[in-house]
């Protein structure tokens, strides 16, 4: 991530070096108000004419005036250097996820992996901020009033340095160290309560009528508690570190005055310094006072860090050929494929062709495996074992962009994104016109809702679709694939979520768009089925039966009893 | 930003916030004693040319005070943080207590994701207000107050102008706070949308690459986040502001101290060491007010985050009688006398008049489409919800006489999807009835056909569920929650069938569990299995949350109503 960072500062070095330069002066001009201050007075004690004074009264309001305005400027700069970099992280983060799915979330079964990406690059946004810059300034700071010490004192310049760095450096480390565990414990503390409260909600109906409340009241207190009880030694740990920081500042100022004290006695050192040295010296502690916090926040980040880096060194789930290809037909051979995988059903032994035109459903219980074969087909995952041909050779000798050039899909779970319905379809056909864009509703029996909308196409449908029903979005991944001219057509539970009526209507015109193309349909409502060509029955990952709907039926087998069952069922 | 909800709860931790108080009153006079002491040395040696040994007392003396500052600050931050963690956590147990007594129907509608981030985020962002920005608020009225009284009682001029500044920093910060904040408001949460279009980018990225898009939208992240980028920092343009005028305030008077002091000085109208001490002071005054507008954003993220909470303390729960009565013993019907019920926000009737009897002992089917009132009718009697108008009542006894905990032990609830905890399958069966032995665990896996479901997990009955733990498919769980009812024992069962997607192995096991379960029981079952509907002693029609026809399979079938034509639409 520094490496990253490091680039990035680089290519806005002149910003940078604003930023930096603004916040030195900021500390600098605090430090130069105190000891001007301090120095305008003792010199006025010894009541010289007044004009004498007006250098160190202008130099004390110049500080005074500069400081609020260099902070302004800095602030205003490094927000905006925050801003570029985190846009430089999510472009990045993009860059490394584009070729990563969806075969990374097909390897984690559970966890919103995708969320805590995004609030990874929301803590790592921060690390110019609150880590590089401060610890730039304080160093340089202390160069600058080690160096202006020197003028008066050796010994008081290396003093204060020591002072400094103890402060700057020791106390962050110690208080690291004594916290260290903690901040990691509390973290877990925390998703362990989030993880009991979301569980308890959702499962609140069985959780009141089993009569477990108290269990549960016992164990969100328990969790409390122990939360509790670390954040109190965390803010134990902070409130010694907060004394120990302010102690060493004041320490460092009573040094320099024990050893100031014994110069001016010995005329080594005009007396008419030791306000200004007292009270410069108090001043520049400002510029190590934020390496605490600088320390803590970049352990936090780390695990941030490592998450997102570990990214970068992710295997490609299908790692694009050397020398791609372009497929001329479009015939699909299934040749012992065998697939175990984290968040998916696995399949074994799956023998089949989807000759190019031709049409299969494939059928089963929930767990079968039957998405596997489409995101196998789709190569969104390479097989195990066996092999897939696309146009007679491995489907591995073509991109996976390729692959998906050829396809048009309606994935189970279908992902709207948070803009106008028009947006959302000019996705599948970006050039396509407002009559194309209704036909493709009016076949997914969507143009009905989209004409009743007062804003018709330009209507925004919220995150995630949340202005849509389940079957609404259903449909409107329906309608992008009608928009999307591709030979071969993957339809896993196309119309899932949809009633009975439409759910005929959408199938009548997702098959009749099927005619001419390769159909994969993935279904477990047994409907229509006797318009495809071969029909697979898969059961604990394997074709149990295959063949036309005529045959199966008078089989009498597996498929016969999935179909009785179904119409055991009321379906409402 | 004194936020009056949030105050009230103090009452809590008043005896920490009043430790507080004096902590703050104490190391402002360590302070003021310091800077007498400081103020003193420097004079000495200065203006007296007195040796080090006569001013060693002294610097002892100065040593001891910043030893005490120390010492009071780290307490401070410790018993802040305390009151914090008290507060947040009772507020937590008492959310959590609310959200058991609303019930699963009520939240729903809620957003339990919201919930569960309001009962921790949430809480963990009012922890700021109380653990940082009440206790500087009040250190605020207490140490500039002090250290102006003693400046005013022994330099009135510098005293002046410290009371006349002082007051215009909260005052340019509330005009300024007034001008920007609702823009900033606006902004910060125009942040996290951004932040919310990135995540919704990455969510819909496999989206894009089926439709080839990938690319083009990087672009589109550019974009977008350079206009945001722009705008935020038009508007921190004006929220700065109000940190460069409390800057400016603080600085520039601390020069005009300076300067009056010095001229004085050389006037001869004041002594040095008296000019020294108030000007050393002149920054611990203005220091509270920096440090209390700090944390001004801690505030307003405070205030919102307690907003949500109080808003979700408001979520209304059902009725609780004042003096429940005891439940009746059975044997008892269970009848329904217009009953009606609209869910807040709608205008239609959810259930309407709805008048029925689910008699002892005998299992009644309630069948209708999707949206017919059947959940609703299950919930109420769950007493998840209560009528707007119309009675149940169990024997003579209204429900809503009755207290919820004590109904509720008299139903076993079987959900279509069952909720399954964190811990081990006997923990999890065990919610059921705590005392249970194994075998009593044994049996009722048996009954309800549970027992190979069991046998097949890794460790048997000690196999870890829940988010983290083994997953079951629904007929697996519907199978550990007959078990769970089973033990439960209770008079009444309140079954929600699965409405479709059983593997047939499931299906078979779970219609002979509930036939097994039904005997000697008043059953009310959500029917979708027409075997279960033809053996149900009666059936209960809804259509649009009304009754529409009640009575047995073969007197219902042969007339040509509602329910016929479902049974037709069912053959279809």
């Amino acid at each position: 991530m520094m490496g990253s960072l490091y680039r990035f500062l680089k290519t806005h070095r002149a910003q940078v070096a604003a930023s930096l330069a603004a916040a030195v002066c900021t500390i600098l001009a605090g430090i130069g108000l105190m000891s001007s201050s301090g120095y305008l007075i003792s010199w006025a004690a010894l009541r010289p004419p007044i004009l004498d004074l007006m250098l160190v009264i202008v130099a004390v309001r110049f500080f005074a005036l500069s400081r609020a305005a260099v902070r302004y400027l800095e602030r205003m700069v490094s927000h905006d250097l925050t801003f570029k970099w985190l846009l430089a992280l999510r472009v990045e983060l993009y860059r490394v996820l584009t070729p990563l799915m969806p075969g990374l979330l097909l390897r984690h079964r559970s966890g919103d992996v995708l969320g805590r990406m995004a609030d990874d690059l929301d803590a790592l946004q921060q690390l110019y901020l609150r880590v590089v810059a401060p610890v730039i300034t304080a160093a340089i700071v202390s160069i600058i009033t080690v160096a202006a010490l020197h003028v008066f004192s050796p010994l008081l310049a290396w003093t204060t340095f020591v002072f400094l760095a103890i402060n700057g450096i020791l106390l962050p480390w110690h208080a690291a160290r004594s916290a260290r565990g903690i901040g990691h414990d509390q973290v877990v503390a925390r998703a362990d309560l989030q993880a009991l409260l979301v569980e308890q909600l959702q499962g609140l109906g069985d959780l009141l009528t089993l009569g477990s409340e108290d269990r549960a009241r016992r164990d969100v207190h328990a969790h409390n508690a122990q939360l509790g009880r670390l954040q109190a030694r965390q803010a134990t740990i902070t409130g010694v570190q907060d004394g120990l920081t302010q102690l060493c500042a004041q320490l460092g100022m009573w040094t320099v005055l024990v050893l100031a004290i014994p110069m001016v006695a010995a005329g080594a050192l005009d007396g008419i310094y030791l306000a200004l040295l007292a009270l410069g010296v108090l001043t520049s502690f400002e510029a190590v006072q934020h390496l605490g916090p600088a320390y803590q926040f970049h352990e936090r980040t780390r695990t941030a860090a490592t998450r997102i880096e570990a990214l970068h060194n992710e295997p490609h789930p299908v790692p694009d050929p050397a020398d791609p290809t372009t497929p001329a037909a479009h015939d699909m051979h299934f040749k012992g494929v065998a697939l175990a995988y984290d968040a998916g059903d696995a399949v074994t032994d799956i023998h089949f062709s989807l000759p190019a035109g031709r049409r299969i459903a494939v059928v089963g219980p929930s767990g079968a495996g039957k998405s596997t074969l489409a995101h196998l087909l789709l190569r969104f995952r390479d097989p195990d074992k066996g092999e897939i041909t696309f146009d007679g050779r491995p489907l591995s000798e073509y991109t996976q962009e390729e692959v998906l050039r050829h396809a048009a899909v309606v994935p189970q779970h279908t992902h709207v994104f948070n803009d106008t319905i028009r947006a959302n379809l000019l996705l599948a056909a970006p050039h396509a016109d407002e009559r194309a864009l209704w036909s493709a509703l009016e076949r997914a029996q969507l143009a009905t809702f989209v004409g009743q909308l007062p804003e018709g196409l330009d209507t925004f449908i919220g995150e995630q679709g949340a202005r849509l029903s389940g079957g609404e979005r259903q449909r409107l991944a329906v309608a992008r694939v009608f928009l999307k001219d591709a030979p071969l057509l993957v339809l896993d539970e196309p119309t899932a979520h949809l009633d009975e009526d439409t759910e005929g209507r959408v199938l009548d015109a997702l098959l009749a768009h099927g005619a001419n193309r390769s159909v994969l349909w993935i279904t477990h409502r047994l409907l229509r089925l006797d318009r495809v060509h071969t029909i697979l029955v898969m059961d604990r990952g394997r074709i149990v039966e295959r063949g036309p709907h005529d045959k199966l039926i008078a089989a009498d087998g597996h498929y016969a009893r999935l179909l009785q069952l179904q119409n055991q069922v009321l379906s409402l | 930003m004194i936020y009056r909800p949030l105050i009230r709860l103090t009452d809590r931790i008043r005896g920490l916030l009043a430790v507080s108080g004096v902590i703050s009153l104490l190391s402002t006079s360590v302070i003021i004693v310091q800077m007498v002491w400081l103020s003193r040395i420097i004079h000495d040696v200065f203006m007296e040319d007195t040796a080090r040994s006569d001013v060693h007392g002294l610097l002892l003396l100065l040593l001891g005070a910043i030893l005490a500052r120390a010492l009071l600050t780290g307490c401070s931050q410790s018993i802040n943080q305390r009151g914090a963690i008290r507060i947040k956590s009772e507020l937590r147990d008492r959310l959590f207590e609310h959200l058991l007594c609303t019930g699963p129907v009520t939240l729903k509608n809620e957003r339990t994701g919201e919930l569960t981030s309001t009962l921790t985020e949430g809480l963990e962002k009012i922890d700021a207000y109380y653990a940082r920005y009440l206790p500087r608020a009040m250190h605020v009225m207490i140490a500039p107050l002090l250290i102006a009284v003693v400046v005013l009682t022994i330099d009135p001029l510098s005293g002046a102008i410290l009371l006349c500044t002082g007051p215009l920093i909260p005052l340019f910060m509330w005009l300024i706070g007034s001008m920007a904040e609702k823009r900033t408001q606006k902004q910060w949460s125009a942040l996290s949308r951004m932040s919310a279009y990135f995540l919704d980018v990455l969510q819909g990225l496999t989206t894009l690459k089926l439709f080839g898009a990938a690319a083009a939208r990087e672009k589109d992240i550019r974009r977008i986040s350079n206009r945001y980028r722009l705008t935020t920092m038009g508007v921190l343009k004006i929220a700065f502001l109000s940190g460069l005028v409390l800057e400016l305030a603080a600085s520039l008077s601390t020069a005009i101290v300076a300067v009056q002091i010095g001229v004085r000085l050389v006037e001869g109208h004041i002594p040095f060491q008296l000019g020294l001490f108030v000007l050393l002071l002149a920054p611990e005054f203005y220091l509270p007010f920096r440090q209390l507008g700090a944390e001004h954003h801690a505030a307003l993220e405070g205030r919102a985050a307690a907003d949500r909470v109080f808003a979700a303390l408001e979520i209304p729960t059902p009725h609780a009688p004042a003096h429940a009565v005891a439940a009746p013993a059975p044997p008892f019907d269970i009848t329904l006398r217009d009953v009606s019920l609209r869910y807040p926000g709608r205008e239609s009737y959810a259930l309407h008049n709805v008048t029925a009897t689910i008699a002892h002992g005998r299992v009644t089917a309630l069948v209708g489409h999707s949206g017919a009132g059947k959940s609703t009718l299950f919930h109420l009697l769950c007493r998840y919800l209560d009528p707007e108008s119309g009675v149940i009542r169990a024997g003579e006894t209204d429900l809503l006489d009755l207290d919820q905990t004590v109904w509720r032990r008299r139903l076993a609830v079987v959900a279509q999807f069952p909720a399954l905890y964190r811990g081990t399958v006997m923990e999890n069966l065990r919610m059921a009835r705590p005392d249970a032995t194994i075998e009593d665990l044994r049996d009722a896996a048996a009954l309800a056909e549970a027992h190979d479901v069991i046998a097949r997990l890794p460790d048997g009955y000690e196999t870890m569920l829940g988010e983290q733990g083994w997953r079951l498919s629904g007929g697996e769980r519907q199978r550990l929650a007959l078990a769970r009812a089973f033990l439960k024992d209770a008079p009444i069962l309140l079954m929600d069938e699965p409405a479709s997607n059983l593997d047939p192995e499931s299906e078979e096991k779970i219609g002979r569990a509930f036939e097994r379960l039904s005997r000697n029981r008043t059953v009310l079952v959500i029917a979708h299995r027409l075997r279960t509907i033809y053996r149900a002693d009666h059936i209960l029609v809804l259509e649009h949350g009304r009754l529409a026809e009640q009575g047995a399979h073969a007197e219902l079938a042969k007339r040509n109503g509602a329910y016929a034509g479902l049974l037709r639409r069912a053959a279809r």
